[in-house]
């Protein structure tokens, strides 16, 4: 791969991070903490990328004595021997010698690999996770940790008189602790989710927990109780809702993976929101 | 540090870029990026399928203490690559393994995943990653042990 390539391809890769970056497609895969992050080396990429492609095409109109000159005469043999300038990544632990990788000996040519998430990015444009992973989640389950502070939420209430709003990971961390089921049960709180499943008699609603990519999204859910209208999977709905303490498995079942149970108060059809997901921490 | 001197007993050479600084500057960045993450895609494909193959939930209700279980969760580890900031909170999960294998698991996944293998195999070579990366499981696994055995 020449040098001119190598610098567009990158340029490439930058401009589709910073176009990430700088719409709410990052949100997808990334926390919106990593949002500054993703367009400083997005910006990085472009300009190095760039440099390197006007660099290679002005090195091209120069003699080639002139670039021979200032680089030592054994380096230059090396090249010709390989056949280009690119250096050889093999080369720093001798490996070469006895048979280096084919795909380390091209350093560049593994990176047009990169084009792959590329293609996948515009042909098949994953969406945030969904109903589908939901039913389809065999991962780790997410331990809730720590307790949720029930007495905050019913200050909370009692000051503004609505209804709390609370991620879902909070009201299953209130519902896997045995210090705060009995605070919790029959508390009004409000929940955005996704529908999962729904039935005339349940509405079992989902939300995948991040802590730093979508990669290690876990799953978490509330199975609603009550007379819910039948939804689609991946609605996403405002939910109030009640914790059933006597309906649920025990505290150390919900630790464990199993779904907390509500009666449902009240449904609302919402919009998707730009952050589909809840956050660990941050 | 210790696996990686144990398993790279050559010297380094410097790169071998032709022009002026600014040239071999740009060139290098390009070069490396680009090779880091041809290696990183190949990786994470890698890790996406086993991820999609190997189902972790099986392996929790395995359970157990020991060195079996040990070697299980540092195994489980090298094969979900999950980061190190998202794996305490798997680790806090695994409620059926002993809080050494658990420790077992957070040591060896930063050190040792299957996206780290492929990426070293891209920059140090493939006979050079062949020592390293058992070396480190190796080390990693036994240090978290000793740790284990002491304090927990």
């Amino acid at each position: 791969v020449k040098s001119g390539d190598a610098g567009f391809l990158t340029a490439l890769v930058g401009g589709s991070v910073l176009y990430a970056g700088s719409t709410n497609t990052v949100l997808l895969f990334l926390r919106p903490s990593m949002r500054p992050y993703v367009i400083a080396a997005g910006l990085v990429l472009v300009i190095a990328g760039l440099a390197a492609v006007v660099m290679d095409w002005r090195a091209g109109r120069r003699p080639r004595r002139r670039v021979a000159a200032t680089v030592p005469a054994a380096a230059v043999a090396h090249d010709h021997a390989a056949g280009s300038n690119e250096h050889l990544a093999a080369d720093e632990f001798g490996d070469e010698v006895d048979g280096a990788p084919a795909l380390a000996a091209h350093p560049a040519g593994i990176g047009w690999l990169l084009l792959f998430p590329l293609l996948v990015a515009v042909f098949v444009a994953p969406g945030a996770l969904g109903a589908y992973a939901a039913s389809h989640h065999s991962g780790l389950v997410v331990a809730p940790s720590g307790t949720l502070d029930v007495d905050a939420l019913l200050r909370a209430q009692s000051i503004t008189g609505g209804v709390p709003n609370i991620r879902v990971y909070d009201f299953t961390r209130g519902a896997s602790a045995d210090g705060s089921r009995a605070q919790l049960n029959g508390v009004h709180v409000s929940v955005q989710a996704f529908v999962t499943t729904s039935t005339k008699t349940n509405l079992v609603l989902g939300r995948f927990v991040v802590s730093c990519c979508a990669a290690d999204a876990q799953l978490v859910s509330i199975d609603v109780r009550g007379a819910p209208p039948v939804l689609k999977p991946n609605t996403w709905v405002r939910v109030t809702l009640a914790f059933d303490e006597a309906r649920s498995p025990a505290a150390h079942a919900i630790v464990n993976g199993a779904v907390p149970v509500a009666r449902l108060v009240k449904v609302a059809v919402i919009r998707a929101p730009s952050d589909p997901y809840e956050y660990l921490w941050g | 540090v210790v696996a990686f001197l144990l398993a790279h007993p050559v010297k380094f050479r410097g790169h071998e870029h032709t022009g002026t600084t600014s040239e071999r500057f740009f060139n290098t960045l390009v070069h490396d990026f680009l090779q880091a993450g041809g290696f990183l895609v190949l990786g994470a494909t890698l890790v996406a399928t086993m991820q999609t193959v190997v189902d972790p939930s099986t392996l929790q209700r395995v359970g157990g203490a020991g060195l079996g279980a040990a070697l299980l969760l540092g195994a489980l580890a090298v094969v979900l690559s999950i980061c190190s900031e998202a794996d305490a909170f798997v680790a806090a999960g695994l409620l059926q393994f002993s809080l050494t294998a658990r420790l077992v698991f957070l040591t060896v996944g930063p050190m040792v995943d299957i996206k780290l293998i492929a990426m070293q195999a891209g920059t140090f070579g493939r006979r050079f990653t062949m020592r390293f990366a058992p070396l480190t499981f190796l080390i990693a696994v036994g240090s978290a042990l000793l740790v284990g055995q002491w304090l927990l």
